[in-house]
């Protein structure tokens, strides 16, 4: 009787788990140009950040240049300064974008 | 041939055409949600909580929390957000904006109490219940922060090579502090196995506080706001252990005052 109370309730669990799952996936589908630039509006973090806040901090703070893949800043063509480093010189990014560190959040 | 650790924000693949492009953080987050979420379900079992309070409890964490750390993030871009105020610029910051960890756990913390005080539940009991499960989750989630390439420390004067080949140019916090909450999960776990009469989110607030505190000081994102030489988080640490301290002594004044009587 207990175990089949403990299955019922792991059910809605797991339930739950693969709802939640598939709104997941099912709002992560994007174009063919989206993965060809490797980034999308809606990220929480990384260079990602100056697309989502454009242009409203970005001149303030362009962030996360932590990487060596700048070429997510090509979306962001409103900074004026970091990540306009890595869109001017996408690609070999890393040495200017150190100065424009500052990933929001956490 | 070292391999330079470099960001991944973005999870993407392609399935029968179909892409997908995923923000790494969301991804680990949702798997650390999953991991969470079973993990209380067998505490609620051993707290003789009620299934649908643990449900009501998840749900009102979740939106607590979620509410918790974009208020607090709109509270750090205050003096920007008094400069170029509109009430796009606020929604914009609410919704598109980052997230500050102790801003969730307030809200967290929060939803519990609340929920306790509606469903007539001990608070205490669901405290104890629910601890564990905030360093688990978080030492998962921190997994996206070093994945998405923010929460960096500072730059390193030369690279770290790990294990001969996995090299750092900066400071990998957010792995140093995954690795934290893990430990502390476990201790907390050890400590309630010892003796059920610690309170585990005292022990908690204590460690993950002074923790804090001092990682802080290894940040490398300055740009998150420095006052009078702290970080907002390092005020808040201040703030929390500030507390703490004052409640210990209260606690020990009224033993002494006891066993005078």
């Amino acid at each position: 009787m207990k175990n089949k109370k403990v299955m019922k309730q792991l059910s809605v669990l797991i339930a739950i788990v693969a709802v939640s799952a598939c709104i997941l996936f099912s709002s992560a589908i994007t174009s063919e140009e989206v993965l060809a630039y490797g980034s999308d509006i809606g990220g929480f973090a990384g260079c990602f950040t100056c697309v989502i806040l454009a242009p409203i901090v970005c001149t303030s703070y362009c962030v996360g240049c932590v990487c060596d893949e700048c070429v997510y800043c090509v979306t962001c063509g409103n900074c004026e300064l970091g990540c306009r480093a890595c869109v001017e010189d996408c690609g070999s990014c890393v040495d200017d974008c150190m100065d424009c560190v500052g990933c929001i959040g956490l | 041939m070292y391999r330079a650790l470099t960001m991944h924000p973005h999870i993407q693949f392609s399935i029968d055409n179909i892409n997908f492009s995923i923000p790494s953080f969301t991804l680990v987050a949702f798997i650390g949600g999953a991991v969470t979420l079973f993990y209380m379900y067998g505490r609620s079992i051993k707290f003789h909580v009620e299934f649908r309070d643990l449900l009501t409890a998840l749900v009102a964490a979740l939106v607590f929390g979620a509410i918790g750390s974009r208020f607090l993030f709109l509270l750090t871009r205050l003096p920007h957000l008094i400069n170029n105020f509109s009430t796009q610029n606020v929604i914009h910051f609410f919704t598109r904006g980052g997230i500050v960890f102790y801003g969730g756990l307030f809200g967290v913390l929060f939803a519990i109490k609340m929920l306790a005080k509606y469903r007539k539940l001990s608070a205490n009991e669901l405290f104890q219940m629910s601890t564990p499960a905030i360093p688990l989750f978080h030492s998962i989630a921190r997994i996206g922060c070093l994945l998405g390439g923010c929460c960096s420390g500072r730059q390193l004067v030369e690279p770290f090579v790990l294990l001969g080949a996995i090299h750092f140019d900066r400071l990998p916090i957010p792995l140093f502090e995954s690795i934290f909450n893990f430990i502390l999960f476990a201790a907390l776990l050890i400590v309630e196995k010892k003796s059920s009469k610690i309170e585990l989110l005292r022990s908690y607030l204590w460690s993950y506080a002074l923790f804090r505190f001092i990682i802080e000081f290894f940040r490398g994102d300055l740009a998150r706001g420095i006052f009078f030489g702290f970080s907002t988080s390092q005020w808040i640490s201040i703030i929390i252990l500030m507390f703490l301290g004052m409640r210990c002594f209260l606690d020990y004044k009224k033993k002494v005052e006891a066993l005078k009587l």
